[in-house]
């Protein structure tokens, strides 16, 4: 199977099985015990740093349930994965026959994002899923209470294995929120003799640009933004087909990808409109979100899993006037006017 | 919800649910190994039952061309049917009249033009589906999320997809 079919499978059966419904709210955090554990931000991070080690080097196997709320509403996704060392994960949407390959999840580049943007500690112990495990706090650094909240991790005590996920926005409510509702462990590889690079594993195409050929892209006209608002970073650029530049960005929580190609937009969009930024934006919402307008010349595809606020503050920084037009003169539009005739009485046009 | 999904395991894998019972069968699967091998095996059954539905030859339209081409008469008929022409001698106000015809004509025709034409041309349309499928495959492969959804909204046509 092409690797476009492969695409198109996965994202179409995610659609048919992602339940937007109010009873898919959020199941309630496990209770933590007891009182905070003191911890510093190095104990965090080298938990997390194991965690990424263990999800890679182990083979485990699990049925994981993803809740994402947008607009209020909650939507439900369940998954089956099986990872391989080396390999990565096979994901199965629920209900399907067909797999998908997924890449390794809490990448080293997104952990050390993680790491620079909030502040990291190890909070407490509890009970996740049926395994002990440990809990990580990411917050936001200088804001108190329930609001300085933006991410929480439950570790497997035993595994390391991330159990759970919580992403919450500006306003203590969780956006997104990821639990393995089972799990099963297999044997340990050495993390020495793990190929990533082998195997079938979902990777990003296109060429990946480094620093020098950004700024070459920048001096050819195309638009290299290097940072967005709420901290997001830009943490990798990707040129695919000559046509399209994908600039992703991150914060260690949440991802944006941006994909800007010269051109307008076609006519008929799917989406909700919406007026923003002075122009008019596509919107079509789901776990992930996407949205889709004009500016500059350019056709702007914006993708994210980051809460609302960040995407909507991500859009409205980014070019939306439309490129200056120049009439092209009457004898140009007379010629035009007089093809479109000649076509229609054409019968083989 | 009873012990096990039952009817509605069938009616799931049929697509027949509305969203907040499909979303209870969803929540039931995710915790009920009996009730997703059974999902499974229906999924496995109704695969084995579908019957791809004939294709259509592409040159199809090609041959119903190439067959109108063939039947259309080549000539107007033989010489000896057409009417003979026969040039009138043409007076001072029938000259006037085609020409003032004739101007009304074309001062029509570059006013039609011109309206048809439209505002100026716009700029060239995106080259590649900015709906894409691959938009979000490119976007969890980079961020190391679990490529498990697409926005709502599914493309009109997913095939315009360029990759």
């Amino acid at each position: 199977m092409s690797r476009l079919r492969l695409l198109l499978l996965v994202a179409g059966l995610g659609a048919l099985v992602t339940s937007p419904a109010a009873h898919a709210a959020v199941a309630p955090a496990p209770e933590l015990d007891g009182a905070l554990v003191a911890s510093s931000s190095t104990r965090a991070v080298a938990l997390l740093e194991s965690a990424a080690r263990s999800a890679r080097t182990r083979t485990w196997s699990g049925t994981q349930q993803v809740v994402s709320t947008r607009s209020g509403e909650p939507r439900r996704t369940v998954l089956e994965i099986q990872h391989t060392p080396g390999s990565g994960s096979t994901v199965r949407v629920l209900s399907s026959l067909d797999h998908a390959l997924a890449p390794d999840v809490l990448d080293d580049k997104l952990l050390t994002l993680l790491a620079g943007h909030y502040d990291l500690r190890v909070v407490a112990g509890t009970v996740c899923a049926g395994h002990r495990a440990r809990v990580v706090e990411a917050r936001r650094p200088g804001v108190t209470g329930p609001a300085g909240l933006a991410g929480r991790f439950w570790l497997d005590a035993a595994t390391d294995l991330v159990l759970r996920r919580d992403v919450f926005d500006g306003t203590g409510a969780v956006v997104r929120s990821s639990t393995l509702v089972n799990l099963t462990v297999g044997r340990t590889a050495p993390a020495t003799s793990v190929d990533y690079t082998a195997g079938e594993a979902v990777r990003p195409t296109g060429q990946r640009l480094d620093e020098e050929q950004l700024t070459l892209m920048e001096a050819a006209g195309w638009p290299v933004v290097r940072t967005l608002p709420s901290g997001l970073e830009l943490f990798e650029a990707r040129l695919h087909d000559e046509q399209v530049l994908q600039l992703s960005y991150s914060d260690g929580l949440s991802t944006l990808s941006l994909f800007v190609q010269k051109g307008e937009l076609p006519d008929h969009v799917p989406g909700v409109a919406r007026s923003m930024g002075g122009g008019t934006v596509r919107i079509s919402s789901g776990s992930t979100e996407r949205v889709v307008w004009s500016g500059d010349g350019r056709t702007w595809t914006l993708v994210s899993d980051a809460p609302e606020s960040m995407v909507q503050d991500a859009v409205l920084v980014l070019p939306h006037a439309p490129a200056a037009v120049t009439d092209d003169g009457v004898l140009s539009r007379a010629w035009r006017g007089m093809s479109r005739v000649g076509s229609w009485l054409n019968p083989f046009e | 919800m009873s012990a096990h999904l039952g009817h509605a395991a069938t009616a799931f894998v049929d697509g027949e649910l509305d969203d907040g019972r499909r979303d209870e069968v969803l929540g039931h699967l995710a915790h009920c190994m009996s009730c997703r091998s059974e999902v499974e095996v229906l999924r496995r059954l109704k695969l084995v039952l579908r019957t791809d539905a004939p294709e259509v030859p592409t040159d199809l339209t090609a041959r119903l061309i190439a067959a109108t081409v063939l039947v259309r008469p080549a000539s107007p008929g033989p010489a000896g049917r057409r009417r003979p022409h026969v040039r009138r001698r043409s007076t001072g106000h029938g000259r006037l009249r085609r020409t003032a015809v004739s101007g009304a004509l074309v001062a029509l025709g570059l006013g039609g033009a011109l309206s048809l034409a439209g505002p100026p041309a716009r700029g060239p349309v995106a080259p590649v589906d900015p709906t894409s499928a691959g938009f979000l495959l490119e976007h969890s492969a980079t961020s190391h999320e679990v490529p498990f959804t697409e926005p709502d909204v599914v493309p009109a046509s997913s095939s315009r997809s360029s990759r």
